[in-house]
């Protein structure tokens, strides 16, 4: 309970923060930028109200794009996490997907939205798709370099005391990459969420991105443009929240 | 015991074979203490290997109770010049892993947990529950499955009464936008987004299609398989407490340890822990890689006295291999000297001082026989 208690000071403490160099910044282009674009950031207070008074209207918004980057989050898990111990451990699988991996890992994901939109259709596959993409590679080679960095021992200690394949899997393999996992999802996230803003700019009617974009270009509502940002950052502040929550209690090893 | 017929091991380093260990035989009977030693880098923890079957010899055979080892047998246990604890795991699953492992049920007496009053009573409750569970599952399906308008599309029914659920808890304030984000075409029912056709039906027959198959082998499951494995479980967790608990309170680690990971302990906490999970399946030979290297003097004795008492109790036949002359000459009733790389055998030496007072003269005789010999 202490520990937690501690967690969430630390947490309001970096918002208050964040909030402080958020109005620093404000304060100083209402005070020097030029006439006209002197409202372009409003002060935070200023933004939570107007935060607070479109929070109906941000709703549908937030779910569609929660809705989006959760999916993609956990197919790519699903995905890439037992793809990335195989091939981590078996060296024959190792040698045989490496290449095309490498070929593919550099190329921006985003070069396939066409694709996904021609054969996904235009609702939320093809965004969950690229988000898939995106994340896809990213964990699977962090889990697999993990894999690979686990000491010779751990595995020999384990196969020494009678241990099939599938117990390796389980009591070495696995638990060892956790750690490695948690901290590729953690910077997946902020991938995820710019990749969510890319594909929202098609074909989409609800998605934050779409809000952001509709305030400042159809509305030039700078106010109700930094609600959405906002939204965004609490968005991103939940899978984080969350993520980290995971990892204290599924790596309860690393915490004690 | 063990018996080393003329084995050779070699490693390949790129185009080159460096030969590790050469032709070497021995014998090692039923019960003895055999301490090895040598000069770092000789191939003392390859000849371990090779007998715990991890590494397969290029040439000769060892034989383990008379059979040839070609995979790790359960009955020998090795303990690491690392120990090999697994940082994820606490004291006692490490203690207990080996048990886990194996799950050998044939060389413990069996626990009848079926004729346990206790387990009968418990088992009687949760059929009960089930019966209800499942009762209620049927119930409310027919229910859901019945309503008039959704005949014709069988599992939007249940995604109704999801919905309509979901509408009252929300107050009904948002669930329109939020209906509009998602189906395209508007006033249309909620259900046509799951099943007015496209990807989400078939994502949601796919899920359906493994829930039912869920649940109907979770049934099977639970009439036919779960007692049997309740009754596994209980034996296995009996026999966890029954060989690991006792290990640790000799090895004196109490309960208090328990939950801890091996990084909060101390080195000869963690030697103990090694220790107990190796002995936990009461093997019959122990190998160890100088295990107590990493340790300072004083845990290093103590150690060694606990394992000394160990092997006069528990009767299994123990090869040490280590680099310091006073361990052998304590652990060792035969001590092997062997040769640099390629690992050849020096000598064997007779040691009647094994387990003798550290401070006895004839004790320091042998160790100085040693040295000499080692120089």
């Amino acid at each position: 309970m202490k520990r937690l208690e501690n967690y969430l000071v630390g947490y309001i403490l970096g918002i208050v923060l964040f909030f402080g160099v958020w109005w620093l910044a404000s304060w100083a282009v209402s005070v020097f930028a030029a006439k006209p674009l002197q409202g372009a950031v409003p002060p935070p207070l200023r933004a939570l109200a107007i935060f607070v008074d479109e929070w109906l209207d941000l709703v549908p918004h937030f779910f569609a794009s929660g809705y989006r980057v959760l999916s993609g989050l956990l197919l790519s898990i699903v995905i890439a996490m037992p793809l990335g111990l195989v091939i981590g451990h078996e060296r024959v699988l190792d040698r045989l997907l490496s290449p095309s991996i490498y070929l593919t890992y550099p190329i921006p994901k985003v070069v396939f939205l066409p694709l996904l939109f021609v054969f996904l259709g235009i609702y939320d596959a093809p965004k969950i798709g690229l988000i898939t993409l995106v994340l896809v590679f990213q964990l699977l080679l962090s889990t697999r370099d993990a894999v690979k960095s686990i000491p010779k021992s751990h595995i020999l200690s384990v196969v020494s005391a009678g241990a099939s394949k599938w117990h390796v899997y389980k009591h070495v393999i696995l638990p060892a990459s956790l750690p490695a996992m948690f901290s590729a999802l953690r910077i997946s996230i902020g991938m995820a969420i710019t990749a969510l803003a890319l594909t929202e700019a098609f074909a989409s009617r609800y998605g934050l991105w779409r809000y952001i974009y509709d305030q400042w270009s159809r509305y030039s509502n700078y106010e109700r443009m930094f609600a959405g940002i906002l939204a965004m950052g609490i968005l991103g502040l939940v899978f984080y929240v969350v993520i980290d929550l995971l990892e204290r209690w599924i790596c309860r090893w690393q915490h004690v | 015991m063990i018996k080393i017929d003329r084995l050779c091991l070699e490693y390949r380093d790129g185009r080159q074979t460096i030969p590790v260990i050469d032709n070497l035989s021995l014998e090692i009977r039923e019960g003895e203490s055999v301490a090895i030693l040598g000069p770092s880098g000789c191939g003392k923890t390859s000849l371990l290997y090779a007998i715990c079957g991890l590494v397969k010899p290029t040439a000769g055979t060892i034989y383990v109770d008379g059979q040839a080892v070609e995979r790790p047998r359960r009955d020998v246990a090795l303990i690491f010049q690392d120990l090999g604890l697994l940082p994820w795991k606490t004291v006692w699953k490490n203690a207990s892993l080996s048990l886990e492992l194996t799950g050998s049920r044939a060389s413990f007496p069996k626990l009848s947990s079926a004729d346990d009053p206790a387990f009968q009573k418990e088992w009687q409750r949760r059929k009960k529950s089930l019966f209800w569970a499942y009762f209620w599952l049927v119930v409310t399906g027919a229910w859901a499955a019945g309503q008039r308008f959704y005949l014709d599309r069988p599992f939007s029914a249940a995604v109704y009464l999801v919905t309509l659920g979901l509408d009252l808890i929300a107050g009904g304030f948002y669930w329109s936008e939020v209906r509009k984000m998602i189906d395209l075409k508007p006033g249309a029912p909620w259900s046509t987004w799951l099943w007015g056709g496209g990807w989400p039906q078939v994502l949601l027959f796919c899920v359906v299609l493994l829930l039912t198959a869920e649940l109907i082998s979770r049934l099977m499951y639970d009439l036919f398989t779960m007692p049997r494995q309740i009754r596994e479980a209980n034996l296995l967790i009996a026999q966890q407490v029954q060989n690991v608990k006792p290990l640790l309170d000799e090895l004196g680690l109490d309960s208090r340890f328990y939950d801890r990971y091996p990084h909060q302990l101390s080195g000869g906490e963690r030697q103990r822990v090694a220790l107990a999970r190796a002995l936990a399946t009461h093997p019959k030979v122990l190998l160890m890689d100088e295990p107590l290297a990493a340790l300072d003097a004083f845990n290093r004795e103590r150690i060694q006295d606990l394992l000394l008492q160990l092997w006069k109790e528990r009767g299994f036949t123990q090869i040490i291999v280590t680099h310091d002359v006073q361990e052998a000459v304590f652990l060792g009733s035969r001590i092997v000297v062997l040769t640099e790389r390629p690992a050849r055998i020096k000598t064997i030496i007779d040691n009647p001082c094994m387990g003798t007072s550290r401070t006895s003269p004839a004790f320091y005789e042998k160790v100085l026989e040693l040295r000499r010999e080692l120089s």
